[in-house]
């Protein structure tokens, strides 16, 4: 839920810093993971070692594509990239604001890494974002909260409650959140070249993780009367892979790994394009929204507040508990999609972030 | 459309005159057949635009069990009559079923 500012804050915080915080996940790649740990549960240690094996088995071919969209995405857009280009448009909106205008205005712009500096940030409003690509790659939700803690005033909540709940009783004086959800792409139709492609893709991904193709322990075999090679694991996810690829349905993990190519299409033109227009509309409403006192009714009616030529709308969200959130959605949508219940990041994140704990471990020692 | 009923339709009537409608029903094809059914009740006719901004199958998660997409939600904005033609009055909102 919405926290708005109140007419005292605004003219309180007046010129106000923005820190922005540092996506370290890049854009992530979802899907659905397997897990079968409750229903095995009867069955005691046989079956949690059974169901275990089973849900390893069903998350292998959809967790390593989800894992290869990520680091694909992240050819393009590493989180460095991101963080820049998030921070360049708070910078534009900072040139452009009038000089001599009242309200919450933006002083200076920066960046913050939260690993390494947890503490909340004095006297400026937090900007954390996140990037989730959905399970079949059709489209991108981009989530920004903002945040503003004032350790001298304490944040009263300005709704109505039969009994305030406890997340109501503290926290930061301003928060809200802002979705912007890209354009989409259409699922591709399956066919034989499709089925091709994917092959090719798979074959590809295990060239680049081995240096070579995988090949079966039993191609050598002599006789067909000697007992069979154990396979290797690579070999044997392969194959479980093609076979996946080759039958008659597109899987939404599949059409994934398809449609990253189109995201990817131009030096990732189109995954560029869409990271601006989500950036360029993140510094705008969290902007104007620092700047609104309406406080949302919890059963009030969504509002659009912009209408574009393409059918991109802006709305208010006016009832439940993301009352009072943004969200900018792509109109004449054809087809729906999922976001999974868990995601993979690119593996270069995955080690940044590594290090990054190590840093902040070996600083939190010297101290 | 409520807790006791999980799928069917809503639609709110905006300030312009225009609706917001909401379709929820398990099989996606059909939602979006459903909408341009409650569309063209709405407005008396086939005759509107619709510029569909919600299309998506929320996550169900059970800890324990496997997560699977949800119910198929189709969301968007419904203006009678066309770009060309001046609105049709639409008719009066139902309440939800």
């Amino acid at each position: 839920m919405k926290r708005p500012l109140t007419q005292a804050h605004i003219a309180r915080l007046a010129d106000t810093n923005i820190a922005i915080v540092e996506n370290n996940q890049g854009v992530a790649a979802s899907w659905y993971m397997a897990d079968s740990s409750a229903a095995s549960a009867q069955y005691g240690l046989i079956g949690a070692l059974v169901s275990a094996g089973m849900d390893a088995m069903m998350n292998a071919g959809p967790a390593g594509r989800a894992q290869q969209t990520a680091d694909d995405l992240a050819t393009i857009a590493l989180a460095d990239k991101l963080n820049q280009s998030l921070r360049a448009q708070f910078d534009a909106m900072k040139v452009a604001q009038a000089p001599d205008g009242s309200g919450v205005r933006i002083a200076e712009v920066s960046t913050v890494q939260k690993i390494l500096s947890p503490a909340a940030v004095n006297d400026a409003v937090e900007v954390n974002i996140s990037y989730t690509l959905s399970e079949d790659a059709t489209a991108l939700n981009i989530v920004a909260t903002a945040a503003y803690s004032d350790p001298a005033a304490k944040y009263v909540t300005p709704y109505t409650f039969k009994t305030v709940p406890k997340d109501e009783l503290d926290g930061p004086l301003y928060r809200n959140s802002f979705v912007y959800e890209s354009n989409r792409f259409a699922l591709p139709t399956l066919g034989p070249e499709i089925k091709q492609a994917m092959v090719e893709a798979i074959q590809k991904k295990y060239i680049a993780k081995t240096g070579s193709l995988p090949v079966s322990a039993n191609a050598a075999r002599r006789s067909r009367y000697s007992a069979p090679l154990k396979e290797s694991k690579d070999y044997e996810d392969m194959s479980q892979e093609i076979k996946e690829a080759n039958d008659n349905t597109l899987s939404k993990s599949e059409a994934a790994g398809l449609l990253t190519r189109e995201w990817l299409k131009a030096d990732g033109a189109f995954l560029l394009k869409e990271l601006e227009s989500a950036h360029a509309y993140i510094a705008k409403y969290v902007l104007l929204d620092l700047n609104s006192t309406a406080v949302p009714s919890l059963e009030g009616a969504d509002q659009v507040v912009e209408q574009m030529q393409d059918g991109r709308t802006v709305r208010l969200v006016g009832a439940g508990i993301g009352a009072g959130t943004y969200v900018s959605s792509p109109g004449g949508l054809k087809d729906f999609t999922t976001f999974g219940n868990a995601i993979q990041i690119a593996d270069v994140h995955r080690k940044k972030i590594s290090q990054l704990q190590e840093t902040a471990k070996k600083q939190s020692a010297k101290r | 459309m409520g807790p006791d009923r999980p799928y069917g339709y809503k639609e709110t009537k905006r300030e312009d005159g225009s609706y917001v409608l909401l379709i929820q029903h398990p099989d996606g094809k059909k939602a979006y057949e459903f909408w341009d059914r409650r569309a063209a009740e709405l407005c008396g006719s086939k005759i509107y635009e619709k510029n569909i901004f919600r299309a998506i199958r929320p996550t169900i998660a059970v800890p324990g069990y496997s997560a699977t997409p949800g119910m198929p939600i189709l969301e968007g904005y419904l203006t009678c009559g066309s770009a060309a033609a001046p609105a049709a009055t639409p008719a009066a909102a139902s309440p939800g079923q």
